[in-house]
């Protein structure tokens, strides 16, 4: 009997050792220390190119030009011109260059076939001053490509020329022309 | 005088005689005293050295980044967070390690995962070894810098992941004492 309550006493002191190392569990700590820092929020830039002071749609849908002359009519004897300015916007915080890779103007779809014989479509750099004041020489079918630093643009005139020998028949038609325009980010750094 | 009173005042007689007597009783003996000297605990600590968060960019002759919340990263671009720390070990025998959890994204318009790679968190000492990954001591004690590299990632296509942000929370760094191991 007395063994058997010294077995009972030992188990309920080592059960309350037990609990009581459970209940406070800092008693297994040794030294730590600890220190945080917070490095922030890293934000991407935006891609803003505008065209013409209008930021291109992201879907990449069309963006009407307006011609230079709104009186000007297209014949044998007149050119219509049309200025386009590619913006580069962006709010990147680094050095942030594109290049701007402008096609050759073509009729759009749909466009009246009788016409596009006598149709001239070229491009021609503008450094300053209006398209019409472009020598004509400049203008050309070639696909042309600049690069844009940041917060800087880059203009380029469209000219539409109706060949000499185009017939009276031509007249009041209507012609819509499409410019492919690609603008595309140059490694950092550059 | 009866003899049972006799015989007990001759007894207090040689009782008294031995306590006059005193040292008598001695037997050789010697004494020296030793200092057991002062115990001293040791230290261990972590903190971060002031002012030494910083953001940089890879791109060649850029400025440093002076605020990460105004700066804007574009696609090709790598940015690199580091923050020095001060290891205080002392003690003889004491061992430590170092671990730092945290650093993880929770931006409400975060990177398309394809479009960013981040690092782990990396801790070095002053020659580059790696400090989380090994047991430290005393002679460990000094500045590491902890890094993250953030990488957007050049195939980036299109406008992915424009305006969008990338939040690091805390990050967080704990020294702990390692069990010195039964000698």
């Amino acid at each position: 009997m007395r063994t058997k309550n010294m077995l009972l006493t030992a188990a309920v002191i080592g059960l309350a050792v037990v609990a009581g190392l459970l209940g406070v569990g800092g008693t297994w700590a040794l030294w730590n220390a600890s220190v945080q820092s917070n490095p922030g929020t890293v934000q991407a830039a935006n891609f803003d190119i505008k065209l013409n002071g209008k930021s291109i749609p992201a879907d990449g849908s069309n963006v009407a030009l307006s011609v230079e002359d709104p009186t000007a009519k297209l014949s044998p004897s007149q050119k219509v011109f049309a200025a386009v300015t590619v913006s580069n916007t962006t709010n990147a915080s680094g050095s942030f260059t594109v290049r701007a890779d402008l096609g050759t103007p073509v009729p759009a779809n749909g466009t009246d076939t009788d016409m596009t014989p006598y149709l001239s479509l070229t491009t021609a750099p503008q450094a300053s001053g209006k398209c019409s004041d472009v020598p004509s020489g400049a203008y050309t079918t070639a696909a042309k490509s600049v690069q844009i630093p940041k917060d800087q643009a880059a203009s380029y005139c469209v000219q539409v020329a109706l060949a000499p020998n185009a017939p009276s028949s031509l007249g009041g038609r209507t012609l819509t022309a499409v410019l492919d325009l690609s603008v595309s980010q140059l490694p950092a750094g550059v | 005088m009866k003899k049972m009173t006799k015989g007990a005042i001759v007894t207090g007689l040689g009782v008294a005689l031995l306590l006059g007597g005193g040292g008598t009783l001695a037997v050789w003996n010697d004494s020296v005293e030793t200092t057991a000297g002062t115990i001293t605990a040791g230290d261990l600590n972590l903190e971060a050295v002031t002012d030494s968060a910083k953001w940089a960019t890879n791109v060649p002759g850029a400025p440093p980044i002076e605020k990460i919340e105004n700066y804007r990263v574009v696609p090709g671009e790598t940015l690199t967070f580091t923050q020095k720390l001060d290891i205080d070990l002392e003690g003889d025998h004491l061992k430590a390690n170092l671990i730092a959890t945290g650093g993880t994204n929770s931006a409400t318009n975060p990177f398309l995962a394809e479009n960013v790679t981040v690092s782990a968190v990396t801790v070095t000492d002053a020659d580059g070894r790696d400090v989380k990954a090994r047991q430290l001591t005393e002679a460990d004690s000094g500045e590491v810098t902890a890094k993250i590299m953030f990488a957007f990632e050049d195939s980036t296509d299109g406008r992915e992941s424009v305006d969008a942000k990338y939040d690091f929370n805390n990050v967080r760094y704990v020294l702990t004492q390692e069990a010195p191991t039964a000698g």
